[in-house]
């Protein structure tokens, strides 16, 4: 006769009918003596046929709608990753010929770009910290007026406009590898936020200089990206080629 | 309608009418599979968004040959484990929620449906006693009917391990369904490790 155990690892099996008649009638001859496993049977009977009553289950009737209302909902939840780094290379590129279609989403594209770089800009100066750390140790200001903290953000604002004008989106840049353009725009820039920091007061010079700091490491970063890029496709004239001579 | 693949090229290259027509063929199991790991009927529907979103995003990762559901749930596995996380914790799911209930074939008939919640609410409160990833096993293949061949793909194990696994789920989760019918008390692991006729 059949053992417990044996019949155990059978019961799935036997349950939804994939066992040879056999076998079949061997386990039924056990669960008629075997109040154990018929038990287990029961019960596990009962799981399955539970689970299969979800099998007539239909989604709501306007979910397939709302899943295929609006292609540029979808584009705009992958703009958020984009903006966030959170995206993997293939579904940037796909992003890119969007964005290239699509004015609206270009233009969500630019300003959530913008925002992200002006709260990167926003950053405290690291003197602001330890100003704050020491300033119960400080007498009341009496002497001369520093310019003040809203100035300073509306500077450090400006300057990231600014920068976003006069460099363009990264992405975008990139796109195009327009690798002298942002040489070029990253000199301009430089020489103009020299200028306002050595000739500015207080906090103003901090936040620029933070904010400039930023937009440097972004210039650097793509600038890699684009000798990279150029590197790997002189690599693979071949491809290039034949792509152009598509395109063509 | 067109094989799956041509219609996923399409999406990829950003044709909508053919993202119209992927979801039009695959909403059902799709759905099914976020109502089983959902805790209430309105995170089911969110998480089908999620997971479709999830699906679209990573159209370039989909192989020609590959199974939707299994590449699916290979996909969307984060999102529908955090789910039943939330089960879990909250002791509910969609498949109990009355508005899901209110959807299933025979819901005009309110003695059927009172069994229906009676033996489903008897399963996810067993549900929760077994291991989370042995619970997924019950889930995918008893509620979102996926095929063994599927759950081996998306699980990336062998057929007969998977058929293993699930069928010492089962008999987990039946000792949990028996313990709380309390139609007889029994220690699983003496159930579950003891050979030979009793």
């Amino acid at each position: 006769m059949i053992r417990c155990d044996e019949v155990r690892d059978l019961l799935s099996a036997y349950l939804e009918g994939g066992l040879e008649a056999a076998d079949r009638s061997r386990i039924e001859a056990h669960l008629a003596v075997c109040e154990e496993c018929a038990a287990a049977a029961e019960a596990m009977g009962l799981v399955i046929t539970a689970g299969k009553e979800l099998a007539g289950l239909t989604p709501p009737a306007d979910l397939t709608a709302r899943l295929t209302a609006s292609p540029c909902a979808r584009w705009l939840g992958l703009l958020f990753h984009a903006v966030d780094h959170e995206v993997a290379p293939e579904a940037l590129a796909r992003l890119l010929d969007h964005l290239e279609k699509c004015e609206g989403c270009r233009r969500t594209w630019d300003d959530l770009t913008l925002i992200q770089q002006v709260g990167a800009a926003l950053t405290p100066p690291p003197r602001l910290a330890q100003r704050c750390y020491t300033a119960h140790l400080r007498r009341p200001r009496t002497g001369r007026r520093i310019m003040g903290m809203r100035t300073a953000t509306a500077a450090a604002y400006l300057l990231a406009v600014l920068t976003t004008l006069a460099v363009g989106n990264p992405v975008t840049l990139a796109r195009y590898r327009a690798l002298g353009t942002v040489q070029q725009a990253s000199e301009i820039v430089s020489d103009g936020v020299n200028q306002v920091a050595t000739s500015g007061r207080g906090e103003i010079r901090v936040m620029i200089w933070r904010a400039w700091r930023w937009g440097k490491t972004q210039l650097d970063s793509l600038k890699e990206l684009l000798e990279d890029k150029d590197s790997t496709q002189s690599q693979a004239p071949q491809t290039t080629h034949s792509k152009e001579a598509q395109d063509g | 309608m067109e094989d799956l693949e041509a219609t996923v090229e399409r999406c990829r290259a950003g044709d909508d009418e053919a993202w119209r027509a992927l979801v039009g063929a695959t909403i059902g199991p799709i759905y099914r599979l976020c109502a089983s790991f959902a805790p209430s009927a309105a995170e089911a529907e969110e998480l089908t968004q999620d997971v479709y979103f999830k699906l679209w995003e990573s159209l370039e990762r989909y192989h020609p040959g590959s199974n939707f559901m299994a590449w699916a749930w290979r996909v969307a596995k984060n999102l529908l484990i955090d789910a039943h996380r939330r089960c879990r914790r909250e002791r509910q799911a969609a498949w109990l929620d009355p508005e899901v209930l209110d959807r299933l074939p025979g819901a005009d008939n309110p003695q059927r449906t009172a069994e229906h919640r009676q033996r489903l609410r008897l399963v996810v409160r067993s549900l929760g006693q077994i291991e989370p990833e042995l619970a997924h096993l019950v889930l995918l293949r008893d509620f979102a009917g996926m095929a063994y061949q599927e759950m081996a793909e998306a699980l990336e194990l062998p057929l007969g391990t998977v058929k293993s696994r699930l069928n010492r789920a089962r008999l987990e989760l039946a000792t949990a369904v028996r313990r709380r019918l309390d139609i007889r008390p029994v220690d699983s692991q003496t159930f579950l490790n003891e050979g030979g006729v009793p």
